[in-house]
């Protein structure tokens, strides 16, 4: 960690972090109220300075802006919001502006210039930095600000007498190598939005901003207070007052955009290593998923398969016929994603470097010259992806004419776009080099990796548009470095993490954190990227990544082998359940894909998200619910023989593998055994899941497949759920080519209906039936029930059975047996106790 | 499938009973999936393709009915989403079955050669062997004759020595009665003087041996003592008193070297280097290091390369004590070329100055030296003639105790080398010997012979270099029947472990080529006779 800096070691934080400014008021004569925006002129006597106050009232939000009078052109991101346009700011008195200004004798130290490592900042605009506080009273817990590898439930940084006890939370995109299982320094992507909590009420906090930022927290017993400072740019803070889970990440949504409908395979499992390392390398493991009848839809090839480190390059020795290898392995429906990197070798004999020097599409130092620093390749420079231009130019080189060895199969992946600079200062690019516009990177240092992954993003969408016309082809590209908005573009994963038992665990809460923060689409490397997973841990995240919105295996250069069918055979087993219960899950995943992308909503949710009325949960991160109907309390220690499961709220609560009822203490605390085939799940009275339970190679292979109905009862016997479906790979989605069912039972009646409010009328039209509907929670013994269809009167096969089609469970379920009712269709059945 | 029992049929792992109509109706009813041979509704059903003119098959359900073709019959997919490529598929596997046949009998044939070969070498050696046992039987007789009059020179050295202490001794004492006018030291040097004038020679040494002295039992001899001294040099070399040995400077020096060879030291020391003056590009490449951990072309990684070797040698000081003894007693292992560096030629060295000081001290007075030499050095090389025949011998046994397969089909592999050229690099396994990775004149170790595995499908090469923060380099060679040796298929599935393929004929069996030759046999006819129908 000696690369990184800690507070101290940045001036800026140095200075305003902590400190209080009393100076500061509202001048009256200037306070103007234009609708539902006032604006104001803050004033500082002791400085002689003042600063514009904006404040605007949204739907359910807030917008604060402070900014100078428009000649000095602070750094300021653009953003629309949609629509028309509560909690303490400034209670403990820290907000601070400094102003730009003129450099004058005798400033201090670290005004104009500062040093770390031998890295000289020149800081041509001398200080600039904003700090203020925000309380959250009678909240203790704030979460988000990822992306931090610590609990979700945010520990304080400072004590109630103001004095640190940790580092504060940084944020500042960074390529950390062998990241630690429990701190607040920076990693990867940055999203400088906080929530907070208390029972009945959960608020959020949005600054947009993009320049390095620390905040503090401290508990109080009166609640928590954090105390923010940003390096440069403006006060842009949206104060988000929900007051419920659900509509905070709405509100966070209306700002900042919801998740991009993602390709429906990219749902499925990932095999990513460094490196598979020629084509019959590829095969060998393309075949093997076939031959251990493990599904599979993707496969990854990393740096190595570049003509040095050269992106948009094979290497010919290793690769020397990619086309022909993307579609042996498209022949099973499946894709190839290759690595496409944010630094540009330095070689003129290299056409993306020769035509981007050309047109001055690199990122300038502070001299003005291409920048030059070093990454794979060695001497690299990198593209200014703040200029449209360089976006619109990059976007072209995907197309298949452009990207040579390139076919509709493959997608891409983004590392490194912090961006990683290994000579650099913090192993990143110095804050002082320029872009478009005369921008310093130290401005928007946290939306560099966002900017680059949106122009890629790009490119996919117009090669789709290319290859199959105006409905085109939903881009998939996984990056590393995130910023607020990057769930429009595309998912991210949690980068390097390691093979062992604490990276497993902290997984779950850095991806519920980023998940929170409004970017749903995330994973963690499974298995741990560095060192070797021995079968237990690999098993066991296998089974936890099951329910991770994306599930990549992935490893180092320096691993061992560590496909599924390494292990042994209960090993492989094992894992090829966790797998094929990904599969079985995915209409249900995808569903809820769908309401991420219109509403925002998580994937992975925290226990609080969907039980904030349960104060228990608040500090819980290590269970998770899978959408709202699904409770995975998943084993994450060694040698493990039980789990002590928290089930919240009053249920009721069933076992995902038998169907039985599960009845916790009056705490909702229960514990249970575990074996290694063990996943302790839970199925939530109320909810109806879609599933498809057929075995499949891939989910191309699953298209016409018929869908189960998992209908769990609550107390009253009612349940509800939801099934979005579309081509799962076009836009045509966005012309109303989807169907979004709304399946309920009430009364004893199980309807199909579309769902209300679905503005257009589905058009999407399928043949595919559900064959099968298991009742979980009847009242009565399922002997004593017959199912009818409603209008026609046919009688339905239905008798006792299993939650889960497997030999050995026992039948606590009434399952109707192939009622072959069509899934995109109207219809209803009616339950009835026979005399 | 069992018989229906009336309209009930019984699941084939026996825990359910499914009405008949049930059966084969796309869902799935017993958990094994015994009523659904022909769909894709249970997990774990397995659908048979008949795959008329190839093999039959049975594949997973999950592969039935998705639209991807994976019977050459097509009938795993509904009525014409799939040819029927089972006529191309047969040709082709019979052509491929036909060939093998052909090689594994062919391969078969050559095996016989190598077999004869075997015998004869194995005869050759065992006669060597005897020849050696005489041989070394002779040697020894003379050795120990010359033993024990080596052993009485050194005893009446010995006593010479004891009487010359002991009158200078007495000297000492007569003169530290005496009042004393110089400073000490002088007196010292005095007393060394007189010493010499005072003792009187020993009677000639030769004579005494004959007569006198009982023969020694070979047990203790010379070599072993010089050994123990050497052990004790090393120990106080490495106390820091090595000058008193006489031992040269720069293996001083190279001690030095040795313990900055620590990992540890060597990586802090490149780290406070890199503290203090970093340029750029040191910096980019160490922390591109961080990440990439081998030797490579690529700029990024050089500074990598020099931490690995450094490591790797210092695995090789790890232990020099046991590195000399392995060479126990080879004076002719003793490097001489200064310029050669490392732990071992310092060892060697210190080794070659305590053996010269051994021989060369003049234990007794100048004018016996010559002649109880020359009894000493006849030992020596009576000595040193038998311990090469002897050390042959053990080469041979060790070679005769080897394990050339059941047959000793594959003593035709030992001493020989093959070669494969993948990339930039040149592969190389010598059975019975070891792995290596060449690049130019660059030689990586990938592992030294461990033997075979699997019943003789493989062979193993372990404990190569080391990699670093990594495991030591393996190779495991896979073998079969072809009518030449051939290396090929070298890969690097894991981290630093090397798989590579090699056919050889003295993996091919004249019985396996029999089998495959009824199985052309076989097929062809079945392929006539469908022709026919």
């Amino acid at each position: 960690m000696e690369d990184f800096k800690k507070c101290t070691d940045a001036a800026f934080c140095n200075r305003l972090l902590g400190t209080r400014d009393e100076g500061y008021y509202i001048d009256p004569a200037s306070v103007h109220i234009s609708g539902p925006s006032v604006e104001a002129r803050l004033l500082n006597k002791a400085k002689g300075t003042d600063v514009t106050l904006t404040v605007k009232a949204y739907e359910g939000f807030m917008r604060l802006l402070v900014n100078e009078d428009a000649s000095k052109k602070r750094f300021e991101i653009g953003i629309s919001i949609k629509g028309q346009p509560v909690m303490s700011f400034n209670g403990r008195q820290m907000f601070n502006f400094e102003h730009l200004r003129p450099k004058q004798e005798g400033d201090p130290e670290g005004w104009w210039e500062e040093t770390f490592k031998g890295h000289v900042d020149s800081k041509p605009k001398g200080p600039e930095a904003i700090s203020f506080d925000l309380e959250f009273p009678g909240m203790q817990h704030v979460y988000g600000l990822p992306e931090h590898a610590t609990s979700l439930s945010l520990k304080p940084t400072v004590d109630l007498a103001d004095n640190a006890t940790s580092e504060p939370y940084r944020l500042y995109n960074l390529d950390v190598f062998e990241y630690v299982a429990d701190s607040p320094f920076g990693l990867y992507g940055s999203i400088p939005f906080l929530w907070a909590q208390k029972l009945g009420f959960t608020v959020g906090a949005f600054w947009l901003n993009a320049a390095e930022m620390f905040v503090d927290v401290g508990k109080t017993e009166d609640g928590t207070f954090t105390n923010w400072v940003a390096e440069s740019g403006v006060l842009d803070l949206f104060l988000l007052l929900g007051p419920t889970p659900a509509k905070v990440t709405e509100q966070y949504a209306q700002i900042t955009g919801t998740t991009a409908l993602p390709q429906y395979f990219s749902l499925g499992y990932h095999q990513c290593r460094w490196n598979y390392r020629d084509e019959a390398d590829v095969r060998q493991v393309d075949a093997n998923f076939d031959a251990f009848d493990i599904p599979y839809d993707v496969i990854w090839l990393d740096i190595e398969h570049t003509d040095g480190k050269r992106y948009f390059t094979w290497d010919k020795n290793l690769f020397p016929d990619p086309v022909k290898l993307q579609e042996d392995v498209a022949s099973h429906g499946r894709k190839v994603v290759t690595i496409i990197d944010p630094h540009i070798k330095r070689d003129p004999g290299y056409y993306i470097y020769q035509e981007a020097e050309q047109s001055h599409y690199f990122v300038k130092d502070k001299d003005g010259k291409d920048f030059d620093g070093w990454c794979w390749p060695g001497s690299s420079s990198y593209l200014d992806m703040l200029n449209p231009e360089v976006r619109g130019w990059w976007a072209q080189q995907f197309s298949l004419s452009k990207y040579k060895g390139s076919t509709p199969n493959l997608y891409v992946w983004n590392d490194m776009n912090e961006p990683s600079v290994f000579n650099g200062p913090e192993i990143t690019m110095p804050k002082d080099n320029l872009h478009w516009g005369e921008v310093e990177h130290r401005n928007l240092h946290n939306l560099n990796g966002a900017l680059f992954h949106q122009a890629t993003a790009e490119g996919l969408v117009e090669r789709g548009k290319t290859v199959f016309g105006s409905d085109g082809d939903r881009p998939f590209v996984l990056s590393r470095a995130f910023f607020a908005g990057t769930q429009r573009i595309g998912p991210i994963w949690t980068g390097d993490n390691s093979a062992d038992w604490d990276h497993l665990r902290v997984s779950l809460p850095m991806i519920m954190s980023v998940s929170i923060a409004g970017l749903p689409f995330n994973g963690a490397d499974v298995g741990g990227f560095f060192g070797n997973p021995d079968a237990e841990l690999l098993t066991r995240w296998n089974q936890v990544a099951t329910f991770y919105p994306f599930f990549r295996g992935h490893a180092h250069l320096d691993t061992k082998r560590r496909e599924p069918w390494l292990f042994g055979e209960d090993a492989t087993r094992r894992i090829r359940d966790a797998i094929r219960a990904r599969y079985v899950l995915l209409p249900y995943i995808y569903t809820l894909f769908r309401h991420a992308n219109v509403t925002g909503l998580p994937i992975m949710r925290p226990l609080w998200y969907e039980f904030p009325e349960v104060e228990a949960t608040h500090g819980m991160d290590d269970e998770f619910l899978l959408g709202p109907a699904l409770l995975v309390s998943p084993v994450l220690e060694a040698g493990a023989e039980s789990r002590a499961v928290y089930l919240p709220g009053k249920g009721p609560w069933y076992s995902a593998k038998t169907g039985e009822r599960v009845k916790p203490d009056a705490s909702g605390a229960l514990t249970v055994p575990v074996t290694m085939d063990s996943v302790p799940s839970f199925l939530r009275g109320g909810h109806i899941m879609p599933l498809r339970e057929r075995a499949r190679r891939s989910t191309a292979a699953a298209k016409n497949d018929p869908y189960t109905l998992l209908v769990v009862l609550d107390s009253e016997g009612q349940a509800a759920g939801d099934l979005y479906l579309d081509d799962g790979s076009s836009f045509a989605y966005k012309r109303g080519l989807f169907a979004h069912r709304l399946f309920s039972l009430k009364d004893g009646v199980l309807s199909s209906q579309e769902l209300p409010g679905t503005s257009s009328p589905s058009r999407f039209s399928t043949d595919v039936v559900i064959e099968r509907i298991i009742i979980v929670g009847l009242g009565q013994p399922a002997t004593s029930l017959s199912v009818k269809e409603v209008g026609s009167g046919k009688v339905l096969q239905a008798g006792p059975g299993p939650v889960v089609q497997e030999a050995g469970v026992p039948e606590l379920a009434l399952v109707i047996r192939k009622p072959n009712l069509p899934v995109a269709g109207d219809w209803s059945i009616r339950l009835s106790v026979t005399a | 499938m069992s018989r229906p029992k009336g309209d009930l049929f019984a699941c084939l792992d026996g825990l359910k009973t499914i009405k008949y109509e049930n059966i084969n109706d796309n869902y799935c009813d017993c958990f094994d999936g015994s009523d659904e041979p022909g769909s894709s509704a249970c997990v774990n059903g397995k659908f048979y393709c008949a795959n008329k003119g190839y093999t039959p098959q049975h594949l997973n359900a999950s592969m039935v009915d998705d639209t991807y073709c994976d019977c050459c019959d097509g009938s795993d997919e509904q009525p014409g989403v799939c040819k029927n490529t089972c006529a191309e598929a047969g040709a082709a596997a019979r052509a491929a079955l036909k060939e093998r046949a052909e090689a594994e009998a062919a391969g078969a044939k050559l095996k016989e050669a190598y077999l004869s070969q075997s015998k004869e070498t194995k005869v050759k050696w065992a006669a060597e062997e005897a020849r050696l046992a005489k041989s070394i039987a002779e040697q020894k007789a003379l050795s120990d004759q010359w033993k024990v009059k080596h052993d009485a020179v050194v005893e009446q050295e010995r006593r010479q020595k004891e009487r010359e202490d002991e009158a200078a001794r007495r000297e000492a004492e007569r003169i530290a009665k005496t009042p004393i006018n110089t400073a000490g030291q002088d007196a010292a040097v005095n007393v060394a003087d007189s010493t010499a004038d005072v003792v009187a020679p020993e009677e000639p040494a030769a004579d005494h041996i004959t007569s006198t002295e009982p023969a020694v039992s070979g047990s203790e001899s010379a070599l072993d003592a010089a050994d123990e001294i050497m052990k004790g040099a090393i120990k106080t070399a490495a106390e820091g008193t090595a000058q008193a040995l006489d031992m040269p400077m720069e293996a001083i020096a190279e001690e030095a070297d040795m313990r900055a060879m620590n990992p540890h030291e060597a990586a802090k020391q490149q780290e406070q280097a890199a503290e203090v003056a970093e340029t750029d590009e040191e910096r980019a490449k160490r922390v591109a290091a961080q990440w990439i951990r081998e030797e490579s072309t690529d700029a990024p990684a050089e500074q990598h390369q020099e931490a690995e070797a450094a490591v790797e040698d210092d695995v090789a000081v790890d232990d020099p004590v046991k590195e000399v003894t392995a060479d126990e007693g080879h004076e002719e292992l003793i490097p001489e070329a200064p310029a050669q560096t490392g732990p071992v030629n310092f060892l060697g060295r210190l080794k070659a100055a305590v053996l010269s000081l051994l021989k060369a001290t003049p234990f007794g007075p100048a004018e016996h030296i010559s002649n109880g030499q020359a009894v000493k050095d006849k030992y020596w090389e009576h000595h040193n003639a038998l311990a090469d025949l002897e050390r042959q011998q053990t080469e041979l046994r060790n070679k005769l105790a080897l394990d050339f397969g059941p047959e000793g089909e594959f003593l035709s592999m030992h001493g020989r080398c093959f070669e494969a050229d993948v990339d930039k690099y040149v592969y190389e396994i010598c059975p019975y010997k070891d792995a290596a990775q060449k690049d130019g004149a660059a030689r990586v170790n990938l592992g030294s012979w461990e033997g075979f595995r699997d019943n003789y499908s493989a062979m193993a090469f372990t404990g190569g270099q080391h990699c670093w923060n990594g495991p030591q380099r393996s190779m495991l060679v896979s073998i079969s029947c072809g009518k030449v040796e051939f290396l090929k298929h070298v890969e690097e599935p894991s981290r630093c472990e090397y798989a590579a393929h090699l056919t050889t004929p003295a993996a091919c069996s004249s019985e396996v080529a029999r089998q495959l030759q009824q199985q052309v046999e076989e097929a062809e006819r079945a392929i006539s006779s469908h022709d026919e129908l």
